[in-house]
């Protein structure tokens, strides 16, 4: 409760700094951003689960998990933050922003008795963005872009059974309610054009994934399970099915840190200028 | 405070809210402390590989539930009695701890099937999450309902479900 009441204390103090108005040679511009993500993730774990899961099972299944690439979180986003900017021909330019974007994959087996297993996979990010660089005859800004990105990760495991029926049950082990999260630092560049009261502008980052390092949150659990252990999301299955001991010691459990990545991310964002600034 | 500041404040604690929020399995035990349910229905059937049904219990009026809270005080865990009469007149009675996850998908009540702290709890799936109408349903696989023997390889010659559908009564 501390924590949320500080979080929230410190956003109040930001959105008041954007608000002290324009002088003659510079100005604070409250914004509201919208944005695409188009994001690669590490697949490497994740499609360990599905080549180690459809290997281990082979004929049992009728279809297999489908691989994944990687780009399945690309998510749109929105956001709200403040600009300062110059406003000389070549003048300091700085933005902060804080954005929120989600984004689901969804992927099924099918058993050969006509038992469908399935997951839904969420993604939720908020995104604490920090640039600054030059703004050239007002309009052009280059800057170096710098981010905390904060992504919740959710995992629904169903079994869909032959009448129709979904279980979150315990009648296989995998079912059930798996989240974790993940923090990382970004870097990159940011090029942006600005028109009336839009700033067009691309982005392109990379990643230092797992920032500050999180020990110990970085698989996606199952935490109100009830099953023997391991209660993580695989990511090797065979030892998950066949040796849970192995599994915990290997530490083979999908790992949230797998789910970062370099990104592109294009967007608009729209200058808010009220009537008494 | 300027217009503008209570528009940017709003819209931005919309968004962070809806992203940290609160717990939501406490809100939802919340909601059920200090009531009563009615078992209204009680259903178990046999699910065939072919889609088909052959069900063995189909009861009205099937017992009551009572959810109170927690005696130690737990916001995350509250204390539930159930009285279940099945189809074939034995009766159950106990009194356990109730749980639910974050999105609570599932209600689990605490070592109702055996004492160990695992693979002992009866865990529903929660099909129907309303005001005053809940469906809960568990589910099992060839003879054994909850844990059997095998949660890995879904070939099974049939699977089993057990489906109940409780009426709130009123507030205790």
């Amino acid at each position: 409760m501390r924590s949320q009441s500080s979080f929230y204390f410190g956003l109040l103090m930001l959105l008041l700094v954007p608000l002290k108005g324009k002088t003659q040679s510079e100005e604070f511009v409250p914004l509201v951003t919208l944005n695409y993500t188009f994001s690669q993730y590490n697949t490497e774990g994740f499609n360990l689960f599905h080549d180690s899961f459809n290997n281990f099972w082979g004929d049992e299944l009728s279809k297999g998990w489908d691989q994944v690439n990687g780009r399945e979180f690309s998510q749109p986003g929105i956001g709200i933050g403040f600009r300062y900017r110059g406003l000389k021909k070549v003048a300091y330019t700085a933005e902060s922003m804080f954005v929120y974007g989600k984004r689901s994959l969804k992927n099924n087996t099918l058993w050969t008795s006509g038992v469908e297993q399935r997951y839904r996979f969420q993604a939720r990010d908020l995104y604490w963005t920090f640039s600054q660089g030059i703004v050239l005859f007002k309009r052009f800004f280059v800057e170096l872009y710098t981010g905390g990105v904060f992504r919740r990760l959710r995992l629904h495991f169903t079994t869909v059974h032959t009448d129709g029926s979904e279980s979150y049950s315990t009648e296989y082990k995998l079912n059930g309610f798996y989240s974790g999260t993940t923090t990382a630092l970004e870097w990159g560049g940011q090029l942006g054009y600005k028109w009336k009261n839009f700033m067009f502008y691309g982005r392109f980052t990379n990643v230092i994934p797992n920032f500050p390092p999180a020990k110990g949150i970085v698989n996606l659990d199952d935490y109100d399970s009830n099953n023997f252990v391991p209660t993580e999301f695989p990511s090797n299955y065979v030892t998950y099915a066949t040796d849970p001991i192995a599994f915990v010691q290997n530490n083979d459990g999908l790992r949230t840190d797998d789910f970062e990545g370099m990104k592109l991310i294009l967007g608009v964002n729209f200058d808010l200028k009220f009537r008494n600034q | 405070m300027k217009s503008k500041q209570f528009f940017f404040l709003v819209i931005f604690i919309g968004l962070t809210a809806s992203f940290v929020g609160c717990r939501k399995d406490k809100r939802f035990l919340n909601r059920l402390e200090n009531t009563e349910w009615e078992i209204t229905t009680s259903k178990r059937w046999i699910i065939y590989n072919d889609g088909t049904t052959e069900i063995f219990e189909d009861l009205t009026n099937a017992g009551t539930i009572y959810i109170t809270e927690d005696p130690l005080g737990s916001e995350i865990l509250k204390e539930v009695r159930m009285v279940y009469t099945n189809y074939l007149g034995g009766t159950s009675d106990f009194t356990t701890l109730l749980y639910t996850d974050d999105l609570h998908t599932r209600v689990g009540m605490s070592q109702v099937l055996c004492n160990d702290p695992f693979e002992c709890d009866l865990v529903w799936t929660v099909d129907v999450n309303k005001r005053n109408k809940q469906v809960w349903s568990a589910y099992g696989s060839d003879g054994s309902y909850f844990f059997p023997p095998d949660t890995y390889n879904a070939n099974k010659d049939h699977h089993l479900k057990w489906e109940i559908t409780l009426t709130k009564v009123g507030n205790l």
